[in-house]
């Protein structure tokens, strides 16, 4: 054996030393493969993500080639409005609201269909309907049923005696926003059916039984089997549910456009009309920072408790 | 039995039916009602008490979103462009990274893959003002593509959610057996991989169209001009020369909303997937 072909089984066999050349041979691929992904990342959401917060210490306008820094300007303006207030009110109204009650019907419905088999799979799925539809024409759909005098929904509370007079529900500051919270409700509480059903499957008849055994029946199995057991799917469809919710533009803007009187203006409607009917680049995207900073409290605390989830059951 | 109170007739049973109709009626009686009122003849829309059926079928709202002078199929075209182009390119890259997570073993996999996770909670209208700057700057702004890049960006995550999901269940026996026969990684995504998730794919694809269909936000703050308008753009402009039309309105919204739904009834089973994605796997 010559010394050359024995330096070159050693080398063979010495593969936990670092190579930066080797390990780009080995993992090319997949970091290939995942190029466009991670570009589309940066250019569309990193990277505006970025300019948002850069954006909101300058005095940006769109006919000006000058963007002086103003410092903290943006802010003490949106923040010293009390329109500012109005519209985070507003969108925790709207937010807590919309899925508490998508809650109640999608628990509940889950726990009824998910005893009824195959008919519960098949109502299930003409439940979820609503889910999926644009959020413009769940807007219109719901406009017409609201609508004053000849709307159906005042005939219907009427004739139920819920109601004396029609009310004009989009119309009245004090009416408007419980009006988007039903159209929305109406649009979500699918969602919390189907993940809620999802988990329900999860659970096994067994512990039923055994509960059952022990003399349990009724809510007490729900309230100490059911819903401890649903615990996780329950925390990630409320996180998801609670940013979606709070970031959803379409059906208000579809509705009353934030209207009457902001009475319905939640933070995205604010920032789109600052930005895109005032003008005023720099208060909306602070505003930006203000929301991104929110989410990102939520996100985190989301992305940890997964982890602590992952981390268990490993 | 799951729970106690096995007679059909306990009232805990008949409470739940009961509640279950009210459900129903609520999930399903606006959608009757956008139906019907698009085929009212248009003052008996205001017909008080509503009419539940209307007296006459009428297809005018209909024929007039198509009369010459509508913008109707032009807004139609402009949906189609959209959703499609987005679907396929948001397809087509999450195809692509769904493989890499699903099937390599890599430094940064899992954190990439959750931090790609986590942009679809991101907040949309929090980059819309760099966006519309960035758009203007590269002569995008006012263009159908705009839509399709943006919308691009938010769809990849969920595909490439999806796409795992469909890849994870391929054996990777499978995979391994090719490569012994001397297939390329590459050879293996197309010979093997891709065939074998064709549903997969066609799911993903059409579960894209349908959110790019829907959207709106983008949609009205990247293009201005009524010819570039999509379908939700130029629904949240519809109203009559003289008041709101609103069985025109209606047949507007049935049509928009027709595609998605008869998509959804085909596709439901991955559109359940596609939901659950999320919540449920951890």
């Amino acid at each position: 054996m010559t010394p050359e072909t024995r330096t070159e089984s050693i080398r063979g066999i010495r593969p936990q030393r670092f190579n930066l050349s080797r390990s780009w041979q080995r993992y090319r691929l997949p970091y290939l493969l995942l190029v466009p992904a991670i570009t589309i990342f940066v250019a569309i959401i990193l990277y505006p993500a970025l300019s948002t917060i850069w954006i909101s210490f300058h005095k940006v306008q769109l006919t000006s080639v000058e963007e002086p820094f103003v410092g903290l300007n943006n802010y003490n303006i949106i923040l010293s409005s009390n329109l500012l207030q109005k519209v985070i009110t507003n969108s925790f109204v709207w937010t807590i609201s919309s899925i508490v009650f998508q809650f109640l019907i999608g628990f509940t419905t889950a726990l009824i269909l998910d005893r009824m088999g195959g008919v519960g799979n098949f109502l299930r799925g003409i439940l979820l309907l609503p889910w999926v539809m644009p959020g413009i024409v769940i807007a219109f759909i719901w406009r017409l049923i609201l609508s004053p005098d000849w709307g159906i929904a005042n005939l219907f509370l009427m004739q139920v005696g819920m109601l004396e007079e029609s009310v004009a529900w989009l119309a009245r500051p004090s009416t408007a926003m419980t009006a988007v919270i039903v159209a929305n409700v109406w649009k979500g509480f699918p969602f919390w059916m189907v993940t809620i059903s999802a988990g329900l499957k999860g659970i096994g008849t067994e512990i039923y039984d055994a509960a059952a055994v022990d003399g349990a029946s009724g809510w007490r199995l729900i309230w100490y089997i059911t819903l401890p057991l649903l615990r996780f799917p329950l925390f990630v469809t409320s996180t998801l549910a609670f940013i979606w919710t709070f970031n959803y533009f379409d059906l208000i803007f579809g509705m009353t456009r934030g209207g009457p009187l902001d009475a319905t203006r939640t933070v995205p409607l604010y920032i789109y009309d600052t930005a895109f009917t005032s003008f005023r680049m720099g208060e909306a995207s602070a505003g930006s920072v203000l929301l991104m900073i929110m989410m990102c409290v939520i996100i985190f605390i989301y992305a940890r408790l997964m982890r602590v989830q992952n981390g268990g059951a490993a | 039995m799951k729970y106690a109170g096995t007679n059909l007739f306990s009232p805990v049973r008949i409470i739940s039916y009961l509640f279950l109709a009210v459900i129903a009626v609520f999930a399903i009686f606006p959608f009757y009602w956008m139906l019907i009122n698009s085929l009212k003849p248009s003052d008996e829309v205001f017909a008080i008490p509503p009419t539940y059926f209307p007296s006459e079928i009428n297809v005018e709202s209909y024929t007039n979103l198509f009369a010459s002078t509508s913008m109707f199929p032009r807004n139609m075209l402009n949906s189609l462009i959209v959703a499609t182009c987005t679907a396929l390119l948001a397809t087509l890259v999450a195809t692509m990274a769904g493989y890499s997570f699903s099937k390599f073993r890599f430094p940064g996999n899992r954190p990439l893959s959750y931090s790609l996770f986590l942009t679809q909670m991101f907040p949309v209208a929090a980059i819309l003002v760099p966006l519309f700057i960035i758009f203007q700057r590269l002569g995008l702004y006012n263009t159908l593509g705009a839509l399709i890049v943006a919308g691009m960006a938010f769809s990849v995550p969920v595909a490439i959610w999806l796409m795992i999901g469909f890849f994870d269940a391929i054996p990777s026996e499978l995979i391994d057996a090719a490569l012994i026969d001397g297939a390329s990684q590459i050879g293996v995504l197309f010979r093997i991989i891709l065939p074998i998730s064709v549903n997969g794919i066609v799911a993903t694809t059409m579960y894209i169209f349908i959110s790019a269909w829907s959207e709106l936000l983008f949609a009205v703050t990247f293009t201005s001009s009524r010819e570039l308008a999509t379908l939700p753009v130029a629904l949240s402009n519809f109203t009559g020369q003289y008041g709101t039309d609103w069985t025109g309105m209606m047949a507007a919204s049935v049509l928009t909303a027709l595609p998605v739904a008869i998509i959804f009834l085909i596709l439901q089973r991955y559109f359940v997937q596609g939901i659950t994605a999320g919540a449920v796997k951890s």
